[in-house]
């Protein structure tokens, strides 16, 4: 294994497109569709699909799929909206699920 | 006068009635003629030369293909190809009617049949030794074993479909190149087991391979095109488990027209050099997404690949303005550059180049394949 340099960084698990930094984490006491998630504040190199109003384990959402920029795999979604108070802290924030993404060489 | 006409057609001979049938071209037609009385149906299934399953996604469709194939099978002795896509639950005992048509069969699919097993292609090895083409594509239960033996008994092997068998490894591939001298065409895709070494020694009749999504090794390409004969590559998302970049060895391939390399992450500026220097008769390269391509490197395209027709950089992440008038200014032979979604392109860019490259067709779409379908490779004439 390489001696690690610089910050620690995910990749999408088909192509290898760096999507989000370790550091950035913000809890990984999430559930995506088919497991467990992370909630991330930030996000690189990759799209959103549209806004949709979704009904979470939390209640309702409005979210958007992001998908990675290089080979358009789903990765999890983006919180745009959330309607209950005690979810607003998730405005803006990424969760990716843990089986779409990998730790690059770390 | 109904009398006299009964008489004529029964005098005609098989041979003629084979004629006659040859020349009726729509399938209702031909059932037609097989449904008539006995004789006339004899003459049908000898005179039947393929048997094509379609894909469907309906689970009815594919009980009847299943029921009907082995009767199907057993009345046709001079079949040339037999294909039979989505039999998942297809049994190798069914196979075993193959050698009926044995020494005819030139042409045998076994698309997503995943059900077939390496005593299957057994089967296929002894029965049926005239073989040209076969695919057994997402067959995963396929291993070395079964892949030598078939190799062992189809000596004439020119076009092989692997894809998604999984459980093969380098020493399966190796046991091709052993007994195959005509092999042409091998489609590896997804085949993780692979890391390329297997194709040491290839002959120089290799010219299509086809290797989207595997884990191929420095070495390995270096083995991979140690034939000379390779005329198409595809190594779309090649995979490296170390991040290394060991794509400088394609340059080895001298006669290669088409690569594709869309995906290849960890293509490097040196890579790109090393293969527009060492394969000069490159007509069609596709880099799209290729992020680890910069201004030496496209360059280097544009000084080196004189015959290059077509060029793919769609959303790659680092050419620039310069790299494009870089391309520009060399390949002459440009005729069509897919470009869109290049972050660091502007529109200034975009259209110096059309001024000074008038005749280069600029297109937005975003191709997958490239080059001559090899689909076509796996039908017979």
């Amino acid at each position: 294994m390489a001696e690690l340099v610089g910050p620690r960084v995910y990749s999408c698990c088909h192509c290898r497109n760096h999507v989000c930094l370790h550091d950035d984490i913000i809890s990984k006491a999430f559930q995506g569709r088919n497991g467990r998630a992370f909630l991330f504040s930030h996000a690189m190199n990759i799209s959103m699909g549209p806004k949709e109003d979704r009904q979470l384990m939390t209640g309702l959402h409005t979210v958007a799929d992001i998908y990675c920029r290089d080979c358009r795999e789903v990765l999890g979604w983006k919180y745009e909206r959330a309607f209950e108070e005690s979810q607003k802290y998730k405005e803006g924030k990424f969760i990716f699920e843990k089986a779409k993404i990998v730790k690059e060489n770390w | 006068m109904d009398d006299n006409v009964e008489n004529y057609i029964n005098f005609l001979s098989d041979d003629c009635l084979i004629c006659i049938f040859n020349k009726l071209e729509s399938e209702s037609d031909r059932n037609a003629f097989g449904l008539t009385c006995k004789n006339w149906f004899k003459v049908r299934n000898i005179a039947r030369k393929s048997i094509i399953f379609h894909c469907s996604f309906n689970p009815k469709v594919y009980k009847e293909h299943a029921n009907c194939l082995s009767k199907l099978l057993a009345r046709s002795p001079y079949l040339n190809l037999v294909s039979l896509a989505g039999l998942t639950e297809l049994p190798d005992a069914a196979l075993n009617q193959l050698r009926i048509s044995g020494a005819s069969l030139q042409s045998l699919s076994f698309y997503c049949c995943s059900g077939i097993t390496d005593d299957g292609l057994e089967v296929v090895s002894i029965g049926c030794p005239n073989l040209v083409s076969l695919e057994l594509y997402r067959c995963f239960n396929i291993t070395d074993h079964g892949l030598e033996n078939l190799c062992k008994g189809c000596h004439a092997l020119k076009s092989l479909n692997l894809g998604y068998c999984v459980a093969i490894s380098d020493q399966g591939i190796a046991a091709i190149f052993r007994n195959c001298p005509n092999i042409s065409t091998i489609i590896i895709a997804y085949c993780r087991g692979l890391s390329g070494v297997g194709f040491r020694g290839c002959p120089g009749t290799l010219s299509h391979l086809e290797a989207e999504s595997c884990m191929l090794s420095p070495d390995g390409l270096l083995d991979v095109v140690s034939g000379g004969g390779l005329e198409y590559l595809n190594l779309y998302n090649l995979k490296s488990p170390t991040g290394l970049d060991g794509l400088d060895r394609v340059g080895y391939a001298r006669s290669l027209r088409f690569l594709n390399l869309r995906m290849c992450r960890y293509l490097t500026d040196d890579s790109v050099t090393a293969i527009a220097s060492g394969c000069p008769l490159i007509e069609e390269w596709s880099l799209a997404v290729c992020h680890g391509v910069r201004l030496p490197g496209w360059s280097a395209i544009g000084l080196l690949c004189n015959k290059l027709r077509i060029l793919h950089v769609n959303r790659c992440r680092n050419i620039c303005d310069q790299g494009l008038q870089a391309l520009g200014d060399g390949c002459v032979c440009l005729q069509v550059l897919h470009i869109h979604g290049c972050g660091k392109i502007t529109n200034n860019g975009l259209a110096s180049f059309s001024i000074a490259r008038p005749n280069v067709k600029q297109r937005v779409d975003e191709v997958m394949c490239i080059g001559p379908s090899i689909e076509d490779l796996f039908r017979l004439q």
